[in-house]
Order: structure tokens, then sequence, then C-alpha cells
């Protein structure tokens, strides 16, 4: 089963974000090693990795923060460094620390942001204020981080430009605010603008996203829709056959990754399940469960181990 | 449109610190005035007279001229304390630039907007240039009305007429007389000396910003500039204090900062402002205020065109 998904419905369209071999170094520590991702037009775009993988560096180069050591980040055509300017008329960006000037009022904060870019709107901005319940005559050097957050996320989400991206944008939310902003994300796909949605929190993604990349040690480690990954499945039993070889025997072994320790076993795989089932129908299982495999699965085989141990 | 936001930005950043600066300058300029007219100038130079004449070489100016109403209060260009308060704005908004934003973790969405790093860059540096220009002429217009308010009293002795040539009698009884300062002192004569001081702010401003333009924390980009402007005042103090050492007067940006003597060549000759160089007390060939002001004026815009490049190629880093 390949980590990497390029069969996506949105495939076949010219990529909104492409990186191209994006390597990034300080010094000698390489935060960014050859990642090769394009993301198309109108998808919500998981970005996804512990501490320290990759990501922040990964959107500071397509900002146009970084200069790449190598390779090229492009966004709707421009190149990302040389062309930062264009580019940022494209994307509207939410860091993933939002820290604001403190000397001014949110209304005056979200007007300066609206005033800064071609497409920005203050009425916009004020109206996700009044969504996500900011209190927008309040000055931000008296705003709780929450509140920081809500200000940056009403200035992020105001603008209509083809990307959005947003760093952890749930990040000191309470429960209901996070939905809200979920549902937030959702508008702005159903507009046609594009989302890469950086998180740690999986739920989440699974909930808004259409694909999902996970980064590790700077390089690509995963990339695949979600909706396929709906089509993988995994299956654990208790058997005295040796599954594997029998797997190999019958023609399935590439279609099938299979993990076996003593007597229990751990099958992963993909598409129609029916096949499968029938193939193990004629094996001597017990205590045997299916279920979804699920990105928690994913993200734990990739960051723990690169095989799932029953 | 973006050219506003950004301007509307520094200004809600920065108006308090330029009202609390403008304030002090202009009670302090004001102040400093007043405290010349309560001395007269005559008692003045018998004080002066019985100074050792080793202090005089620490004046970039004739003694003579330094003792008249005129030069003690172009001397207020001098003062430690105005120096700080102009140069204060400069180092605070120079060093905020990059450095500052960068270490506040503000930059982010601020460069996350389609305005350029240049517009950023020059935008700052205009508003910087601007609040500069707005603390030197409130200096200016404080010694003015400290001028134009101020009486001072001259002690005189009845002269002795022989001929042509009139001797005063000191030894009958003096008469004091109150003038206005503005008879004395014409505050138009501290312009040469006020461009003087702006040349000198533009220079630490784009020293500032320079050095914020690829510092990642303010506190060290503050302490780097401090430094500078302390070790450089030393460097004139030494300049100034041995015959020995008085190269390094070329080696300090304060040796181009000499706004008194800008007043003394003005008050001598209206073309005197303009003078490339000038002689000083001690029969040296100095620059004059017009070499003083240009090569402040290179330095401080070369600086902040430097620091422009650096910012425009330098990776920002994520805010700790």
């Amino acid at each position: 089963m390949s980590d990497f998904d390029n069969t996506s419905k949105h495939s076949l369209e010219a990529p909104l974000v492409a990186a191209r071999g994006l390597s990034k170094s300080f010094g000698d520590f390489r935060a960014l090693d050859g990642v090769e991702l394009t993301i198309p037009k109108g998808v919500v775009f998981g970005l996804l990795g512990p501490n320290g993988a990759g990501k922040s560096t990964f959107i500071r180069c397509l900002l146009g923060f970084l200069q790449p050591s190598a390779g090229q980040a492009t966004i709707a055509g421009l190149d990302c460094w040389r062309q930062r300017v264009d580019v940022h008329n494209e994307v509207s960006y939410l860091p993933g620390d939002a820290r604001l000037p403190r000397t001014m009022r949110a209304k005056g904060l979200m007007r300066l942001f609206a005033d800064l870019r071609p497409n920005g709107s203050y009425r916009r901005s004020l109206d996700v204020a009044r969504r996500l319940e900011l209190e927008a005559k309040r000055w931000v050097g008296l705003m709780s981080t929450g509140m920081k957050q809500k200000l940056a996320l009403s200035i992020a989400l105001s603008v209509d430009a083809p990307l959005l991206i947003l760093d952890e944008p749930t990040a000191n939310l309470d429960p209901t605010v996070r939905g809200e902003v979920l549902n937030l994300i959702r508008e702005a796909k159903s507009n046609g603008q594009t989302v890469i949605f950086s998180s740690h929190v999986l739920s989440e993604i699974e909930d808004v996203c259409d694909s999902v990349a996970i980064l590790k040690q700077g390089k690509l480690a995963f990339q695949q829709s979600l909706e396929n990954m709906k089509w993988q499945h995994r299956i654990r039993a208790v058997t005295d056959e040796d599954v594997a070889a029998r797997a190999v025997a019958d023609g399935l072994a590439e279609q099938l990754s299979i993990v076996q320790d003593d007597r229990r076993v751990q099958i992963e795989t993909e598409g129609d399940l029916s096949p499968v089932l029938k193939w193990l129908a004629e094996m001597s299982l017990r205590n045997v469960s299916v279920e979804p495999v699920g990105l928690r699965s994913i993200y734990d085989r990739i960051h723990l181990t690169k095989e799932v141990q029953v | 449109m973006s050219g506003n936001a950004l301007r509307r930005k520094y200004f809600s950043e920065s108006w308090m610190l330029w009202a609390a600066l403008a304030i002090g300058t202009s009670i302090f300029c004001w102040v400093r005035v007043h405290v010349v007219g309560e001395f007269d100038t005559s008692q003045f130079r018998q004080i002066i007279d019985l100074l050792p004449k080793d202090w005089r070489k620490f004046a970039t100016v004739d003694f003579d001229w330094l003792v008249s109403y005129l030069g003690r209060t172009a001397l207020t260009l001098d003062e430690p304390m105005l120096l700080l308060l102009v140069t204060s704005w400069v180092m605070v908004r120079g060093s905020d630039v990059v450095s500052g934003e960068v270490s506040r973790g503000t930059m982010e969405m601020l460069c996350a907007q389609p305005v350029s790093r240049r517009r950023i860059w020059w935008t700052h540096a205009a508003w910087t240039t601007l609040g500069l220009v707005g603390l030197v002429a409130i200096s200016w217009l404080f010694m003015a009305i400290g001028i134009w308010t101020t009486s001072v009293s001259e002690t005189t002795y009845p002269t002795m007429s022989f001929g042509v040539m009139e001797f005063p009698m000191t030894f009958a009884q003096p008469r004091i007389e109150t003038i206005a300062m503005a008879d004395r002192v014409n505050p138009v004569l501290f312009l040469p000396g006020i461009v003087n001081l702006l040349t000198f702010g533009i220079l630490l401003g784009g020293f500032s910003a320079w050095c914020s333009s690829w510092d990642r924390f303010r506190w060290r980009t503050l302490g780097i500039v401090a430094g500078f402007y302390f070790l450089q005042g030393g460097m004139k103090i030494i300049a100034l204090a041995s015959e020995t050492f008085s190269w390094v007067r070329y080696g300090t940006v304060f040796g181009f900062y000499s706004p008194a003597s800008s007043v003394e060549a003005t008050s001598k000759s209206f073309w005197g402002c303009v003078a490339l160089v000038r002689e000083s007390s001690r029969g040296e060939i100095l620059p004059g205020p017009a070499v003083n002001n240009l090569v402040l004026l290179v330095l401080g815009v070369g600086l902040y065109w430097w620091g422009c490049r650096i910012f425009v190629k330098r990776d920002l880093p994520a805010p700790i």
C-alpha cells in the first residue's frame, strides 16, 4: 500500500500550490528536505506533523518569509520567494502564534489589515468577528490569548483570496468557537477558496479536509485524499496459519499490508473489502475485527513505526 | 491605500512616545534659554576668565563668543539632555522596524499582506524622519519662544570719551539695564544648528534601522545602538581633550555634530552656514557646517539603503 495518493479527482486540474524539491536548511539542520507536493484548487488540505516536522517552515516558504535552500514553491504559478508580493495577493495567512500590535483597538486593527490589501474588507472582518463572538471595541493589549486568536481569524478569514493558509486556527478557542471556525472553513471551500489547514487535532482534519499530508523530519511522509482513506480497513484476528505466506501464494501480497506476530495478525487493505473478506473466510480465523484505518493510525504508523505492530 | 494604512499603524505605535519627547524637548529648550537669561553675560565672562586655559579645548567654538548670550544659547543644541531626547526617538523607532516587529511576532501578519518589504521599510523610515523633523522644529520653536519671552540684565559702566575712543569707567557705580533677550539673540541664527541636529538624527536613525534589519531581538539592537552612541561620544571627548588624539574626531560621528559652531559661523557671516571648512580656536582646519551635514546625511541615508537591502533579502524567522 502506498503512502502517496495522486489519483484524487482534482489531480488533473492545474495545482494552486506546488512544491518541487523544496528544501530549507538552517546551518547544518535540514528543516525541509526535498518536499514534492501539489495542492489542487478548491480543496481543504490538512497539513500534519509533530513539532519540528517542518510544517511551519513549509508554510513560511510558501509565504516568501524564507528563501528555499533548494527547489521551488509556487502559488498560482508565482514563485513564492521572487514574486512574494503578488503571491500575497493570492493568500490570506493566519500564523500559528498570531501576535498583533497591542496599541490599537480590534476594530482599528481590522480596518488596518483590510486597507493593506485590495481584496480586504472591513465589513467582512466585522461579520466574522461577530460570528466568533469577539468584542471589536476592545484594545488588543487587553485581550486574552483566545480573543487575540479570534481577532486574527477575523482578519484572515475575511480576505477574499484564492488561498487561505491557517496554521492551527482553532488553538486557544473554546469548543463552540472551534465549531464555528470549522464552519467558516467549509464556507470558504464552498466559495471556491483553497485552504491549507495545519493542525495537531486529527479529528478536525478528518472533519473538514479533503486531503492530508504528513511531514516527518522535513520530508513528506504521506499524502492522501481522505475519501480514499475511508476505503482503507484494518482487519485484526487470531490464527494458527501463516497469513503472509498464504497471501503470497494466492497473489494478494501486493494489495495487502500484513503484520503477524505469533498467532495475532493485522491486515490493512485498500479498496473494496468483500474480496478480501471472501479470501479470509477460507482460513480459520478467530476474534476477527474490521475497522476503518483512520488518520490516527496512519499518523502513529508514520511517526512511531513504519509498520503497525499488533 | 496600503501606504495610508502603514502610516496609520506607525502613528498609532509611536504617537505617545513622540508626544512625551516633544513635551520634554519643549520644556528643556525653553528652560535652558531662560536659564541663560538669568546670568548676566558680563559677570559670566569674569567667571569664565578664571577657568584654567586647558578647559577651552573642550569647546568646539571660540570661548569669547561662547560667553555671549548667543553663544550660551547656542550651546543648548550641544546639551546631552537635548541630544538624548531627540536621539531617543530615532533610536527607539529605528530599532523597531525589523527586529522589533520580529521579536514581538507582529511581522508575521504584516509581511503576509501584499505590501513589499521595501514599502514597509521606507514608510517606517519616512515616518521616523518626519517625527525627527517635528522634534527638531519644536527644539527651535521653544528656543525662540524662550528668547522672545526672556529679559536679561546687563551691567554697564559709564564711559569716558576721548575723541573717537570710549573707555568704561569700571571704578564708577555700575548701571544695570534690563533688556529683551531678543535684542541680543536672533533665533533665526540657530537654524543651521538645528539642521545639524536633524542630520545627526538621520544618521542615528539610519544606524538603528540598519542594526534592526539584520537582528531578530530588539533588546540587542537597542544595546548595540546605545553602545555605539556612548562609544562615539567618548571618542569625541578624547579627540577634544588630547591634541595627540585629535584625529579620533574623524572616527566618530560626533565629530560632525557641531551645532554651536554652525551658529557661530552664521553669526559671523550669513554664508558661514554653508561653509565647507572652518578654523577652530586652536587654529585647526575643521569641517564646516556644510561638510558636517553632508557627511551625516550621506551616512544616514546610506545606512537606511543598506538596511533596506538586508531586510528585503533576509529570512524572517518565526517568533520565539
